[in-house]
């Protein structure tokens, strides 16, 4: 899903840089001092993650983790995975610094988008199984957003976006089950453990015994 | 005062959690690693995502580098390898510059100067006509025992680089040691040259050079293997180590800001 030095053309990293921009200073504002730590270690999450390789499916893929940044930390999530991407690009030569623009869009965006889905389907379904299923969505849709939205920035290239968007998809249909399941499992425990760890209220049973 | 430190731990968790979780396994970079030697008079260039993970049918191009030429395109084998002989254009000290392409997004180059080429260019040079009839034997000798490359090469036209063969034998690591039956000349037609009197000093200057590159070719291999390695724990510790730091200035120039 990183998009590498020397395939887009300039017009293309440009909007991508300018979009990434615009959702990185939109993400800030949302960060205060009580989702702080959370948008440090999910962004850690994410910057390990992608050396987590899928074996099964057609091609290299890795989780991504975009997903579970959307559902936990909303809009926050666009300047935590810009952290991470660059840290990638700097030290495990992923991606690129002149890609890092597009590269935090497309993921950043598909991470905002996760998030809005899972709130709307919460919000239509606010028991535990809800919460658990909207964080599947959120998880699959992440991924699956993501490599729509790859495929788009790869439609100005010689590849094409029909060919782009088929090979990724195929490639990710694995990452998007995983990552679906990692998320809803993550965010459950986090709902019963710390709820306000996530970017929305959530009121289920509390552990026995916890006193926050 | 709970709460930061239920939030500390919560981190702590977290960090070692990932940390087992990444390095678990296999760690396989997502990157895509280019690199190309020299094998006797042919450059092989390795495309993998990885180790065991070769980039197969990867599309790549080779560049004159100072004048920005396509000389050679073609599509990486099932092994991510793809051979390609020398060009006679780095007779002129133009080095070449390799690109490839893996879709979705991956891209690599990797660059060879003309002093890494030159001395494939000595030995085409050297003598041209003893090897014509040299390399075609011994290819076909190559052919019985060793397994060949599949690549389809196309060469561009109007390049002087158009003599790129369909067959290169593949450099498996048994065939880039040289053996006391193929190694040097010793199997080479144009032995009989030797008894009717002897080689001149050019032929021999080549043969030795040609026997000095197949021993080369596994070392060349490795070197060029080694710059193309996915990432250790140090930068993976390191980069978690940032993340936190940078978490960190930000929370203690809050927490002045409140106090």
């Amino acid at each position: 899903m990183h998009i590498s030095e020397g395939v887009l053309s300039a017009p293309v990293l440009i909007t991508g840089a300018a979009f990434a921009c615009a959702g990185i200073v939109a993400g800030l504002k949302h960060i205060n001092n009580d989702n702080l730590v959370a948008c440090g270690v999910l962004s850690a999450a994410f910057f390990t993650g992608s050396l987590i390789h899928v074996p099964i499916g057609f091609a290299n893929a890795h989780l991504i983790l975009n997903g579970l940044l959307g559902v936990m930390l909303g809009w926050a999530a666009f300047p935590a995975i810009f952290a991470a991407l660059l840290l990638q690009a700097v030290l495990f030569q992923y991606g690129g610094l002149t890609t890092l623009g597009v590269n935090t869009f497309t993921m950043g965006t598909a991470a905002v988008v996760s998030w809005y889905i899972f709130r709307w389907l919460y919000m239509l379904w606010p028991t535990r199984r809800g919460l658990a299923l909207a964080a599947f969505c959120g998880g699959f849709l992440g991924v699956c957003m993501a490599s729509l939205l790859t495929a788009l920035a790869l439609a100005f290239t010689n590849e094409g976006f029909r060919a782009a968007a088929g090979a990724l998809f195929l490639a990710h249909l694995p990452v998007m089950v995983i990552e679906g399941l990692i998320t809803s499992f993550t965010v459950v425990v986090i709902a019963r453990v710390k709820p306000q760890l996530l970017a929305i209220p959530v009121r289920l049973g509390r552990m026995q015994g916890y006193t926050a | 005062m709970r709460s930061y430190y239920s939030h500390m731990k919560c981190v702590f968790f977290a960090t070692i959690f990932t940390l087992v979780f990444a390095t678990s396994g296999e760690a396989a970079a997502h990157r895509l690693n280019v690199f190309a030697w020299l094998d006797n008079d042919n450059v092989v260039v390795e495309c993998n995502f990885g180790k065991n993970r070769p980039a197969m049918g990867a599309t790549v191009s080779i560049y004159d580098r100072d004048t920005k030429k396509e000389l050679v395109q073609g599509k990486t084998d099932n092994s991510g390898h793809f051979a390609f002989k020398v060009p006679q254009i780095i007779r002129d000290g133009h080095g070449l510059s390799i690109d490839v392409n893996a879709g979705q997004g991956h891209h690599g180059t990797w660059e060879m100067d003309a002093s890494e080429l030159y001395s494939a260019a000595a030995l085409t040079a050297g003598f041209d006509e003893a090897r014509i009839e040299g390399q075609r034997l011994d290819s076909q000798a190559a052919g019985k025992k060793y397994p060949r490359f599949r690549t389809e090469a196309r060469s561009v036209e109007n390049s002087p680089a158009a003599t790129t063969e369909e067959n290169i034998p593949l450099p498996d690591r048994r065939s880039m040691i040289p053996t006391p039956q193929d190694g040097g000349g010793a199997s080479r037609p144009d032995i009989g040259y030797a008894a009717q009197g002897g080689y001149s000093q050019g032929q021999i200057r080549a043969y030795i050079s040609e026997a000095v590159e197949s021993a080369m070719a596994p070392i060349r291999h490795e070197l060029a293997a080694m710059g193309a390695q996915g990432p250790s724990i140090t930068e993976i510790i390191g980069g978690i180590g940032w993340i936190m730091g940078i978490v960190g200035i930000i929370l203690y120039f809050r927490s002045r800001r409140s106090s």
